[in-house]
């Protein structure tokens, strides 16, 4: 056989700040980075960005289609709904929103869990299995009617949503944090520092918690397109957002009884979900791929 | 297996239990029922007789431990709108959640599983970039968006299916994609990684090297096992129909459970609201119930 | 060519070379390796992890990952198998070449009896009728001494020892008298006890059934007791092969001197192990000349610069530049 000169090897140059860039974003999903960064542009520049007020009506241009259609017109790019209000900056000031309550919630659900979930992990036995039926309690209501639930007794107001949408949402971080806790539990440096005489609870918060935070941004990634459906369903149903705040869902509900004669104020705000939300679960996929090769998909 | 069965039981009954205490820290969080129950006119005086009625001057404990006791007995609290029993609007009402719920949990397995398997063994090809698209994009999809959009194409556009009401088949078609879209996308991913994980399993590299035919190892011995995951799954999935199916409802019109809330809680109609989560959580878990103990026997492992 | 033998052989292989797929290139796991096993012959393949010896054997089944190139010969019966379809292949697996690996635990389908999965490869490799699969597969399991075998048929996997179930495997891989039967470290996973009872059966086959076995181990021990010849491999290259007392008696190769040397031995009072320095080659990134090199005692100018062909050395052949016919070897042992 023919020798074969050894080939130089062709590994990624590990020191240059390119090279580190290089490796840590590998396969970053372009479209769907893109699209979260348009969400989060819109959410927090929200007033400098929208062209028009989204609350200023105009009759005279009451329904106009997008632009690309006849009669559309470039000024209104989506087009405006049936008080004339502009589409497309109700959809910016409706990311705001949008942003505002699933991150507030997701961090209250996911402060909540994770204190539960580390509690119950590191310390089992009874007060384990005590929080553990609890969450299961919480995880065998459905979603929405809980959330109707709690709207029920609390009201509409956005701190109450916030706090609703956290109360349904607390048990999957608990769930899961206890799950990463019992795996770590006995691995040998924990083990270390509790012969070191540490007590529980630094033990809990030093050495465990950051050996989790993989997992936990992975399940908030994936949770914030969930808690903005979720909301927007509330809104849709009329029992989340109230006029004069604009969400998406409460776009979707108007726009209903327009939507023979005006499709794109139905159409947008579904869009805009579909395609924040898309976008955050491909880059909750990918992070779950490169951080956690236990969970891949396959 | 017995003890199996028994844990299982007893854990139901522990979560069932919890669930009562939650609905019931929700009845107590909507605030005095006084205030809807009597006119407007009435005075402090008689607002306090009420609660003396109602019970609702003892200590908590006790209107918790008065509040299963009823719960056992079936009385649920009286509908302030309708004036009779909340629970027997709920069960009025249930069958028609439950046709559509079923309805789209049939129709996302028959779309999901095959796509699944057909992603797994045909791993790379178009049918896997688009089973795993489709997962991807169906978990994405606001279900009343969805409906909405459906009803715009089919009913209006087209004109092919009606667009509202409970009626024959043509009338569950839509509402049952609308609500199973979601189910199908979750259950085909969890079909495709099942099989691919069975495809590499050692019983599998086995089975090859005796000579069985492919089809063979597929149908029979990967997809058997790839199927205690996904029917597990599926029961979980019912919760997610239960709540899509509150949307669902609204926007077809369809007479169910889900329209019945919303309207109460616009109405303010408490009990009604409270019965209904109550029910449909305690349905959830007995259905979670039951396929466990399906699993448990399917899977000889639990069974031996 | 390394190892051959006198009469037609049941198995011939000629430079097979399997280079599996990998993300850095392609992984030269199998580089070029021949040799013959006669019928009812007992060949033992010896090497250390990664040396290529369970690629040959899937190459063999031509059971490869996707992408695998694969060139050479192999001919079962004269007729050469790297030319036939998978369809084909799969006629004459489990019926004509069967195998049996490592992992008794997860061999087995979980979900079905242990009956009911002979049944199923008597079902699709021979034309017996239903009742006649039933008494064949009480048969198997009698065969290999499974006491009971009428109840065990409708056990699971789950409620059979190790031991027990790498009998049912050897048993299914035996039903039907097979030519050649491979057996991929099927002793490792299991308790030294229970080797002996394995070992033994295999023995039997092969007395039995006149079925050759390609032994497949990193245990020189079990190589002594149980195989006629062997092949050392190293880094997808077989070094050496040879009768089995021979090898143990005189090894040629410095690889087989050093791997006999490693085995610790009963009186023996140092009081450290002896390795062999170094580590394997990246099969990535071969160079040019023998492969042994780095970690080789005896290494010269001539060993970097190409392969050392096979060499005849007393009953087989040893690739190592020190026994070229032109020169006369240094260390004469």
């Amino acid at each position: 056989m023919a020798t074969i000169p050894a080939s130089p090897s062709a590994s990624l140059p590990r020191t240059t700040f390119a090279g580190r860039l290089r490796r840590n974003f590998k396969g970053l999903p372009i479209a769907a980075a893109v699209m979260v960064v348009i969400f989060l542009v819109a959410a927090l520049l929200a007033p400098w960005i929208a062209p028009h007020d989204p609350a200023e009506a105009s009759f005279l241009h009451s329904l106009t289609p997008p632009v690309w259609q006849d009669e559309g017109m470039l000024a209104y790019p989506l087009g405006t709904d049936n008080l004339g209000r502009d589409v497309l900056s109700r959809l910016i000031y409706g990311a705001q929103l949008s942003l505002l309550i699933s991150f507030f919630a997701i961090a209250i659900a996911g402060a909540v869990g994770i204190i539960l979930g580390l509690t119950s992990g590191y310390i089992g036995g009874a007060i384990d299995a005590l929080i553990m039926r609890v969450v299961d309690a919480f995880l065998a209501m459905p979603f929405i009617l809980m959330a109707l639930g709690f709207v029920a007794a609390l009201g509409t107001s956005i701190t109450n949503i916030i706090i609703v949408m956290a109360i349904t949402n607390w048990a999957r971080y608990a769930r899961l944090v206890r799950g990463e806790v019992l795996s770590i539990k006995h691995r040998d440096f924990v083990a270390l520092a509790r012969v070191a005489g540490q007590p529980r609870w630094r033990i809990a918060v030093k050495h465990v918690l950051p050996n989790i935070t993989n997992s936990i941004i992975i399940l908030a990634t994936l949770d914030l397109g969930r808690v903005i459906i979720l909301e927007s369903s509330l809104s849709f149903l009329g029992l989340g957002v109230q006029p004069p705040a604009i969400s998406w869902g409460l776009m979707l509900a108007d726009g209903r009884s327009y939507m023979t004669v005006a499709w794109w104020i139905t159409v947008m705000p579904g869009l805009a979900i579909l395609l924040t939300v898309l976008s955050l679960n491909v880059t909750g996929d990918w992070l779950r791929d490169r951080l956690d090769p236990r969970q891949q998909m396959d | 297996m017995m003890r199996y069965i028994i844990k299982r039981l007893g854990q139901t009954v522990v979560t069932a239990i919890f669930v009562t205490m939650i609905v019931f820290g929700l009845a107590r969080l909507t605030g005095d029922p006084t205030l809807l129950l009597l006119p407007t006119e009435s005075t402090e005086e008689d607002r306090q007789f009420f609660r003396k009625q109602l019970g609702l001057d003892r200590s908590l404990p006790e209107q918790y431990l008065t509040f299963m006791g009823n719960a056992l007995r079936g009385d649920l609290g009286t509908s302030f709108r309708y004036r009779e029993p909340a629970l027997d609007l709920v069960i009025d009402r249930l069958p028609a959640t439950l046709e559509l719920a079923v309805a789209s949990m049939i129709l996302a397995v028959l779309i999901a599983i095959p796509i699944g398997v057909l992603a797994a063994v045909r791993r790379g090809s178009w049918i896997d970039k688009l089973a795993r698209w489709f997962a991807t994009v169906g978990q994405s999809t606001p279900t009343f968006w969805l409906g909405l959009i459906l009803i715009m194409v089919f009913a209006v556009d087209l004109g092919l299916l009606p667009s509202s009401g409970r009626g024959g088949l043509s009338h569950l078609i839509l509402p049952a994609v609308t609500l199973g879209w979601y189910s199908a996308a979750a259950i085909a991913r969890l079909t495709r990684s099942s099989m691919l994980e069975m495809m590499q399993s050692d019983f599998v590299r086995f089975e090859r090297l005796s000579g069985l035919p492919e089809w063979v190892i597929v149908t029979r011995h990967a997809l058997k096992n790839a199927a205690i995951p996904i029917i597990t799954y599926m029961a979980l999935q019912f919760g997610v129909l239960l709540s899509g199916a509150v949307v669902t409802e609204r926007v077809f019109a369809w007479p169910g459970l889900g329209q019945m809330v919303v309207e109460a809680i616009n109405s303010r109609d408490y009990p009604v609201v409270q019965a209904a989560v109550l029910v449909a959580s305690l349905l959830f878990l007995l259905i979670n119930l039951a396929v466990d103990l399906v699993y448990s026997w399917l899977d000889p492992r639990i069974r031996y | 060519m390394d190892g051959t033998t006198a009469s037609a052989p049941l198995l011939r292989v000629e430079d097979l070379k399997t280079h599996l797929p990998s993300n850095r290139g392609p992984v030269r796991a199998v580089d070029g390796v021949s040799f013959d096993v006669a019928p009812g012959e007992i060949l033992g393949i010896v090497g250390e992890s990664g040396c290529g010896k369970s690629t040959l054997c899937s190459s063999l089944v031509r059971l490869l990952p996707k992408g695998t190139q694969v060139s050479g010969s192999i001919r079962f019966r004269g007729e050469d198998l790297l030319a036939k379809s998978q369809e084909e292949m799969r006629a004459l697996r489990g019926r004509d070449i069967t195998m049996i690996q490592q992992n008794p635990m997860t061999a087995l389908d979980p979900v079905f009896t242990v009956g009911s999965q002979i049944r199923e490869v008597l079902k699709f490799n021979s034309p017996l009728g239903a009742r006649e699969r039933l008494a064949n597969a009480i048969q198997i399991l009698r065969q290999v001494h499974i006491p009971s075998p009428e109840e065990r048929l409708s056990n699971y996997p789950h409620q059979m020892s190790g031991g027990m179930k790498q009998r049912v495997l050897a048993g299914m891989a035996t039903a039907l008298k097979p030519g050649l039967l491979l057996a991929d470290e099927p002793t490792t996973a299991l308790d030294v006890t229970i080797q002996e009872q394995i070992l033994g059966l295999l023995a039997e086959i092969r007395d039995r059934l006149g079925t050759s076995i390609i032994l497949v181990t990193h245990d020189l021990g079990i190589v002594r007791r149980l195989c006629d010849r062997v092949v050392i491999m190293y880094a997808g290259r077989i070094v050496e092969s040879g009768v089995t007392a021979d090898i143990f008696a005189k090894p040629q190769h410095p690889y087989t001197r050093a791997l006999l040397a490693s085995i610790p031995k009963m009186g023996d009072t140092r009081d450290r192990l002896q390795a062999i320095e170094g580590t394997i080659p990246d099969l990535r990134d071969l160079p040019p000349g023998c492969s042994f090199t780095p970690r080789c005692p005896h290494a010269h100018a001539r060993c970097s610069e190409a392969y050392p062909p096979a060499f005849p050395v007393g009953s087989g052949a040893a690739r190592c530049w020190l026994h070229a016919t032109d020169r006369v070897p240094e260390t004469a042992q």
